[in-house]
């Protein structure tokens, strides 16, 4: 269960607080509440949108004021990890990354969901307490801001046919 | 299914398809067009998204259960010795405060073995009583209602000490004082047709002997109006 599914948990994690250390924390918690608690989970087969859960509500839980502050203040080691990454990656990719982040969270965390996880728009409702139509509208315009910010010709053309 | 639901299912749930879905893009050039930049937008994405993780990391979370489970092993283990440790020394300590049986039969012995202590008339006085007493630290109180027929010094358990012998109402008593032998709490026993009650007194203890178990509780009482052991 671990080697499955900590480094997507990271990930996720990740790409909700935007700070390495808060993100490793939050899949530790994660699975030292999943083993504390392991007996709720009935089927193993949905242990990984089980773990996916806690996650989110322990970040709900320990790390929201944190994440604002984060975000409002991205520190020094985090712009050293930022820059060494945009070296060793695309530029496409690096506008893609900072396209997602001007994403609202809740447009943003569905999305990653649906495209890290591979869940279905119901799965993702499930966790994170939305109707599943709410999350449908949410990454269908996560999607079209993104595209619309990074391939904006294309994006109208698509429009007009 | 039309191109504007084609592409709202698309942008929804890219990888979902249905085969409705899939028949229409099949069949309409600007819609396949369509799914096609948009699988390769979501590749994108996915490399993205995808940001790296430590390779160690799934390690650094096992690694932390099995110490957080060693530390309650530890914790546990510590805790069964502090208990095996205080179960020891609270057998140790209950086998040193009280009285040993070898003691009891000792003393059934020195009673059985000395008969010409029974059968003597020395009448002697409250004062010899209180000062036979005094090396054990015990007080008389009051004056005893009885004869004092025997008091001699007799080695005991510890030294020596003090044979008194008290008829008292109905009953006699043998008193055995052990002013050298401490014991911490009062025990019974019956051996060779006497019964035994060991207590402690101020300095040591001293033995009450008589001829049943029934016999000693009452005269103990008896001499307890009268006699104060530990003061």
């Amino acid at each position: 269960m671990v080697h499955a599914y900590a480094a997507d948990l990271y990930r996720f994690a990740y790409w909700k607080c935007r700070d390495r250390a808060l993100a490793e924390d939050l899949v530790q918690e994660t699975y030292a509440r999943a083993w504390a608690a392991w007996r709720d989970l009935r089927d193993e087969k949905a242990a990984k949108q089980w773990l996916f859960t806690i996650l989110h509500r322990e970040h709900a839980r320990l790390y929201e004021r944190k994440q604002m502050q984060a975000e409002a203040q991205v520190s020094e080691q985090e712009m050293e990890h930022l820059m060494r990454v945009a070296e060793a990656q695309t530029q496409r990719n690096v506008e893609l990354r900072e396209a997602m982040w001007a994403l609202p969270a809740p447009f943003r965390e569905p999305l990653v969901l649906q495209v890290l996880g591979g869940f279905a728009c119901e799965e993702i409702a499930q966790m994170l307490g939305l109707s599943e139509a709410a999350v449908m509208q949410r990454v269908s315009r996560a999607r079209r801001a993104l595209r619309k910010q990074l391939e904006p010709e294309r994006d109208s053309m698509e429009r007009r046919s | 299914m039309n191109c504007l639901e084609f592409r709202r299912l698309k942008l929804t749930d890219p990888n979902r398809l249905t085969p409705a879905a899939l028949e229409h893009a099949a069949a309409c050039p600007s819609c396949a067009d369509f799914n096609g930049a948009q699988d390769a937008f979501e590749r994108e994405l996915l490399e993205a998204v995808n940001v790296a993780a430590d390779p160690a990391l799934a390690a650094r979370v096992l690694l932390r259960r099995r110490l957080k489970h060693a530390g309650y092993r530890r914790v546990f283990a510590r805790a069964a010795v502090v208990l095996l440790i205080c179960a020891a020394l609270i057998s140790a300590g209950v086998r040193l405060l009280t009285p040993e049986p070898a003691m009891f039969s000792a003393l059934a012995a020195h009673v059985a073995h000395e008969p010409n202590a029974f059968k003597a008339d020395e009448h002697r006085t409250h004062s010899d009583l209180a000062a036979a007493l005094s090396a054990s630290g015990a007080r008389i109180v009051r004056p005893i209602k009885g004869d004092i027929s025997y008091i001699h010094p007799c080695p005991v358990p510890g030294g020596m000490g003090k044979h008194i012998v008290i008829r008292i109402g109905a009953g006699t008593i043998t008193l055995l004082t052990m002013p050298n032998k401490n014991v911490y709490f009062r025990k019974v026993k019956t051996h060779e047709g006497y019964a035994v009650a060991v207590l402690p007194c101020k300095r040591g203890s001293v033995a009450l002997v008589a001829k049943s178990e029934a016999e000693l509780t009452k005269l103990e009482a008896q001499l307890r109006d009268h006699v104060q052991w530990q003061t």
